[in-house]
C-alpha cells in the first residue's frame, strides 16, 4: 500500500506536467501558424 | 541572555530595514500593488513558496505527522504541489494577460461587474484576514514557547515588523522579503532535518528504529496511527486526497498565490516559478513531515505535537543551527503575514473603496488608503489573537477551504466556460462562501464531527453557479472580456521567433 501511495504521487505529477508541457505545444503551434511558419 | 530571542530579533529589524530601503524606490500604484510588473522567476517562486509556507505549516501540520498523519500528508502533498503548474498555465498567465491590479478587478473586468468585484474583495479579505490571524497566533506562540516572554507581547511585537514591511514597501518589498525568507527557512529545514536524522541515529537508521519498533510502527505505515486524524486508515487517506485538492485549489488560485503572477515580468517566469514552486513545497513538506516523525526517537510522547519542530531545534541541534532553524520558522509566518496584509490593503483600496467611488480616486490616495487597511487590519487580528486561544490548525484550514469552495469552481469557469454568466458566477460565490463559513464555524465550535469526504459547500457553488447561468445570458461584454484572456500578448510571442 506504501508503494501504491508513492507510485499515486509519481504518476499525478507526471501527468500534471505532461498537460502543462501538452497546453505550452499547442500555443506554441498556433503563434507559428498566425507568424505563417511551419513547425519545425 | 536567550540566543533564540536574539536571532528573531535581529531577523525581524533586518526584513523591516530591507522593506524600508525598497520603499523609497516606490513611484506609483502599480509599484505598490504588482510590483510594477518586473518581477523575475526567482521572486516570484521565493514569494510563491514564502506566502504557502507558515506557522502553521511548521506547527500545526508538523505535529498532525509527529501524531501519525504522514501518509494522509504525503498524499496531501503530492496533490496539491502539482496545482502550481496547472494554477500557473491554466489561469496565472491570463491573469497577468488581464492586467488588473488585484484578482478582485480581474473578476470585476471578467464578469462586467462591479458587484463581482466587491464580493470576490470582501471574500478575500474575510479569507485573508483569518488565515493571518492564525499566522500571527502561530507566530506569537513560537516566540512565547522559545523566549518565555508573554504570548501578548510576542503577537504585538511581530505584527509592528510585519506591518512596517507591508506598509512601508508594498508588493515589491514583499517579494524580496519574501524570496529571502524562503531562502532561509529552506536552508535552515534541510539542514535541520538532516541535524534531527544525525542525533537520531542516522537517515536510515532512525526510519529503521521506528519501524522496528511495534509501538512506532504505525507511524511509517499508509493507515497512519489511529486517531491522529481519523480511526481508520482508508478515512486517513480520503483526507489527504480531499485536502489535496483543496489545497490544490489554493495553490492554482489563492490570491496569496495567484497574485503573485500579476507581478511577473513575461508569461515565461509565471510558468518557470510554477515548477520551482511546485517542487520547493513538495520538498518543504516532505522534510518537516519527515523530521516530525523522526524527533519520535528522542521525544517519544510531546505534551503538545505543535511544538515538535520548536522543540527539536532548541533539543537535537547545535545551538547555532537551532536558531537558523527557529528563525527560519519565524520569517515562514511573518513572509505570509506581509503577503495577507499587502492583499488586504490592495483589496479595501482597489476594489472596495475604488470600485464603490467609480474609479474617480487617484492612485496616490489609494495606496494612502491601503496603508489604513493594512494598519487597521494589524490592529484588529493584534486584538483577537490576544484575546483568543492559540488554535492555528482549525483556523488555518478554514481560510484553505474557503478558497476552495468560494473562488475554486468561479475561477475554472471564468477561464473555461463560456456560459457562466455574472449572476451565476456571483451567486455561486457567495453560496459557496457562505456555506462554507457556516459550516466550519459549526463544526469549529461545536460537538459535529463531519465524515472525511468532499465538502459540501463546493457541490453547493457549483450548482448555484449552473442555476445562475442557465436563467441568464452571458452579454456581449463578458464575452468580449472572455476572449481577451486568451489573446497571447505580442511580446510572449516574439520570444518564439
Amino acid at each position: 500500500m506504501e508503494l501504491a501511495i508513492a507510485i499515486f504521487i509519481g504518476l499525478w505529477m507526471t501527468a500534471i506536467v505532461a498537460l502543462a508541457y501538452w497546453k505550452l505545444k499547442e500555443d506554441y503551434q498556433n503563434v507559428l501558424k498566425e507568424n505563417g511558419e511551419d513547425e519545425r | 541572555v536567550n540566543v533564540y530571542l536574539i536571532g528573531m530579533i535581529v531577523a525581524m529589524v533586518v526584513f523591516a530595514a530591507i522593506g524600508f530601503i525598497i520603499s523609497r524606490r516606490i513611484k506609483n500604484a502599480e509599484d505598490f500593488y504588482v510590483a510594477g510588473r518586473q518581477a523575475p522567476t526567482l521572486l516570484i517562486a521565493g514569494s510563491l513558496i514564502a506566502s504557502y509556507s507558515s506557522t502553521g505549516l511548521f506547527m500545526g501540520d508538523a505535529g498532525q505527522c509527529y501524531d501519525g498523519a504522514l501518509s494522509a500528508y504525503a498524499i496531501l502533498a503530492g496533490i496539491q504541489s502539482a496545482g502550481y503548474i496547472i494554477g500557473a498555465m491554466f489561469f496565472g498567465r491570463h491573469l497577468r494577460r488581464s492586467k488588473a491590479l488585484t484578482i478582485s478587478e480581474f473578476f470585476g473586468k471578467r464578469f462586467d461587474s462591479k458587484a463581482m468585484r466587491i464580493l470576490s474583495a470582501v471574500t478575500a479579505i474575510v479569507t485573508m484576514t483569518v488565515y493571518l490571524l492564525s499566522i500571527v497566533q502561530g507566530i506569537g506562540t513560537l516566540m512565547s514557547v522559545v523566549t518565555n516572554v508573554d504570548y501578548r507581547i510576542c503577537v504585538v511585537l511581530s505584527i509592528i515588523a510585519f506591518t512596517l514591511i507591508s506598509v512601508a514597501s508594498g508588493s515589491r518589498g514583499v517579494l524580496i522579503t519574501d524570496t529571502l525568507m524562503a531562502a532561509i527557512f529552506t536552508a535552515a529545514l534541510i539542514m535541520g532535518v538532516l541535524s534531527i536524522a544525525q542525533n537520531s541515529g542516522g537517515w536510515y537508521g532512525t526510519l529503521e528504529q521506528l519501524a522496528a519498533n511495534p509501538s512506532t510502527r504505525d507511524l511509517l505505515a499508509w493507515s497512519g496511527r489511529p486517531g491522529a486524524l481519523y480511526d481508520t486508515g482508508w478515512e486517513n487517506m480520503i483526507w489527504g486526497v480531499n485536502f489535496g485538492l483543496v489545497w490544490m485549489g489554493v495553490c492554482m488560485i489563492g490570491p496569496w498565490q495567484s497574485s503573485r503572477y500579476q507581478m511577473a515580468k513575461d508569461e515565461h517566469a509565471v510558468v518557470r516559478s510554477s515548477y520551482w514552486a511546485a517542487a520547493g513545497v513538495f520538498l518543504l513538506q516532505f522534510l518537516f513531515a519527515v523530521g516530525a516523525v523522526m524527533v519520535r526517537v528522542a521525544m517519544p510522547e510531546m505534551e503538545d505535537s505543535s511544538h515538535v519542530l520548536i522543540w527539536a531545534a532548541m533539543n537535537l541541534m547545535p545551538t547555532a543551527l537551532g536558531v537558523v532553524l527557529l528563525t527560519g520558522i519565524l520569517s515562514a509566518g511573518i513572509s505570509s503575514a506581509t503577503t495577507f496584509q499587502s492583499l488586504v490593503g490592495a483589496s479595501v483600496s482597489n476594489d472596495v473603496f475604488r470600485a464603490s467611488a467609480g474609479g474617480d480616486v487617484k492612485h496616490n490616495r489609494a495606496i494612502l488608503i491601503g496603508q489604513y487597511a493594512m494598519i487597521i487590519v494589524a490592529v484588529l487580528v493584534s486584538a483577537l489573537a490576544v484575546l483568543n486561544p492559540p488554535a492555528i490548525f482549525v483556523i488555518m484550514f478554514l481560510g484553505g477551504a474557503i478558497v476552495a469552495s468560494s473562488w475554486m469552481p468561479v475561477t475554472m469557469g471564468c477561464i473555461f466556460s463560456k456560459r457562466l454568466t455574472k449572476t451565476g458566477a456571483f451567486w455561486g460565490m457567495l453560496i459557496g462562501f457562505l456555506a462554507c463559513f457556516v459550516l466550519k464555524l459549526v463544526v469549529g465550535l461545536g460537538d459535529l464531527t463531519l465524515p472525511a469526504y468532499l465538502d459540501p459547500s463546493i457541490v453547493l457553488n457549483i450548482v448555484t453557479m449552473v442555476i445562475g447561468s442557465s436563467c441568464t445570458q452571458v452579454t456581449p461584454a463578458e464575452k468580449a472580456a472572455r476572449e481577451e484572456l486568451f489573446v497571447m500578448p505580442e511580446t510572449e510571442k516574439n520570444r518564439c521567433k
